[in-house]
């Protein structure tokens, strides 16, 4: 039978799994259940409370890994952004349960938070117990962290317990644009999904960030693309809007696969970058 | 082992802690108000209120329970709440095979305790997660409306 290994703080859960290597994490479940992933040991995470907290230091806004969506769209701290994307995941009752930090390490090309905590600049803390039992923690940028195709940066003694967002990054003051296109409003896998920020100081582009999810093993987000824009007027950005597209039409590959073709997923992320560059008015 | 209140009583599991909050109301309990759809959280059929958050009981691991309380719709059906419920779902004629009423009455459920006087988007919103394939949910929709209306103070 499996085991069940239930931690009351965070450092006997990362005993618990410096002990057993191998076992599954249960956080939210409503992944885990699904893929019926076995193994002899599941260390269920779901009820510790420390995992579960938002806060903000200096520099970051920190969101527990157990978050639960229901409550990140609840706290009045967590970016407009990322609450919408929330919102748009699955159905109630899924949103009660699943996790932020489950989200991420389930690393799915269509894990709908990921394009915004890419756009945030998200970093993933990992944390283990190293040989003299202290805790120890890792910074991760989210777009190291996640390899593949449920493929992520996590050591078998690690358990993802935090993400970082760069305050400068959620910036209020920065026009944000989101769409999750998918065949219908709830329970819908993404057949694609955008995000994007843009800020404008004096007219100066200061700011670009722009993100596809769904439509490649992992979300696309090319700095160097937009690194070429910023710094230069809107209306000047606006005459390079057809340059912009093209250097996006050359790195997004989407697939043909049950939820939509290739030929779509291209033209309306296109469309859709096309739209936020002209809308940022 | 796993002890948690089961429609408010104490309950103790000892078996796998993987298996299914579903099975184990169905089997063990012999709550069989609790339906399978899917099997992977998309309809609802499951539905049931953990700590009073509608969840899929499908996709909850018995071993994550400790200490939480679960209420099915057996639970709830002694209560005010639910006869009015069962009249107007009765009375709008939301019921045709009746696989998924308990789920829907439990997402109805759900959305009253946190919201008494709903709009048609939020009643649209809370059964979201709930598959009907008879209905085509208006009339389920007017049912949770009539209930609202109706519940005066009763949520």
């Amino acid at each position: 039978m499996v085991k069940s290994l239930k931690p009351s703080t965070l450092e006997e859960a990362l005993k618990m799994k410096t002990d057993n290597p191998d076992a599954i994490i249960y956080a939210g479940g409503s992944d885990l259940m699904v893929a019926k992933k076995v193994s002899q040991e599941i260390l269920f995470i779901n009820q510790l409370v420390e995992l579960k907290e938002v806060c903000e230091d200096e520099e970051f806004l920190i969101i527990g890994a157990s978050s639960i969506y229901f409550d990140l769209i609840e706290n009045p701290l967590i970016p407009e952004l990322l609450k919408q994307v929330l919102k748009d995941i699955a159905s109630p009752a899924i949103r009660n349960v699943a996790t932020i930090g489950g989200n991420i390490c389930n690393a799915s090309p269509a894990g709908d938070s990921l394009p915004a905590l890419y756009l945030f600049d998200a970093k993933i803390i990992a944390t283990s117990l190293d040989d003299n039992n202290q805790i120890s923690e890792r910074m991760i940028p989210i777009e190291n962290f996640i390899l593949g195709i449920r493929k992520i940066d996590l050591r078998p003694n690690e358990i993802v317990t935090k993400i970082l967002l760069p305050k400068d990054k959620i910036s209020v003051t920065t026009k944000m644009g989101y769409k999750k296109v998918g065949a219908r409003k709830s329970q819908a896998i993404s057949k694609l999904l955008f995000v994007a920020a843009m800020n404008i100081e004096n007219d100066k582009v200061t700011d670009l960030r722009i993100a596809y999810g769904s439509v490649g093993i992992t979300t696309l987000r090319r700095k160097d693309i937009e690194s070429h824009y910023i710094g230069i007027k809107y209306n000047e950005l606006l005459t390079k809007i057809p340059e912009i597209i093209e250097e996006y039409r050359e790195c997004l590959h989407p697939i043909d696969d049950q939820r939509s073709t290739a030929v779509y997923r291209k033209k309306v992320c296109l469309n859709l970058l096309e739209d936020f560059l002209n809308e940022c008015k | 082992m796993v002890e948690f209140s089961l429609n408010n009583e104490k309950v103790k599991y000892s078996g796998d802690p993987s298996k299914r909050l579903l099975d184990v109301l169905r089997e063990k309990f012999l709550l069989t108000g609790v339906k399978e759809g899917c099997g992977e959280g998309e309809c609802g059929a499951c539905s049931v209120l953990i700590n009073g958050r509608l969840t899929n009981s499908c996709i909850t691991a018995i071993g994550s329970l400790e200490g939480t309380s679960v209420i099915t719709v057996e639970g709830f059906k002694n209560t005010k709440q639910y006869q009015l419920l069962e009249e107007t779902f009765a009375k709008a004629g939301a019921v045709q095979c009746g696989f998924c009423t308990p789920g829907m009455i439990m997402a109805a459920q759900a959305l009253l305790l946190s919201n008494a006087k709903p709009t048609q988007e939020d009643i649209r919103e809370a059964i979201s997660g709930n598959i009907c394939r008879c209905t085509g949910y208006n009339m389920i929709i007017d049912a949770i409306k009539m209930a609202a209306e109706q519940g005066e103070g009763l949520w």
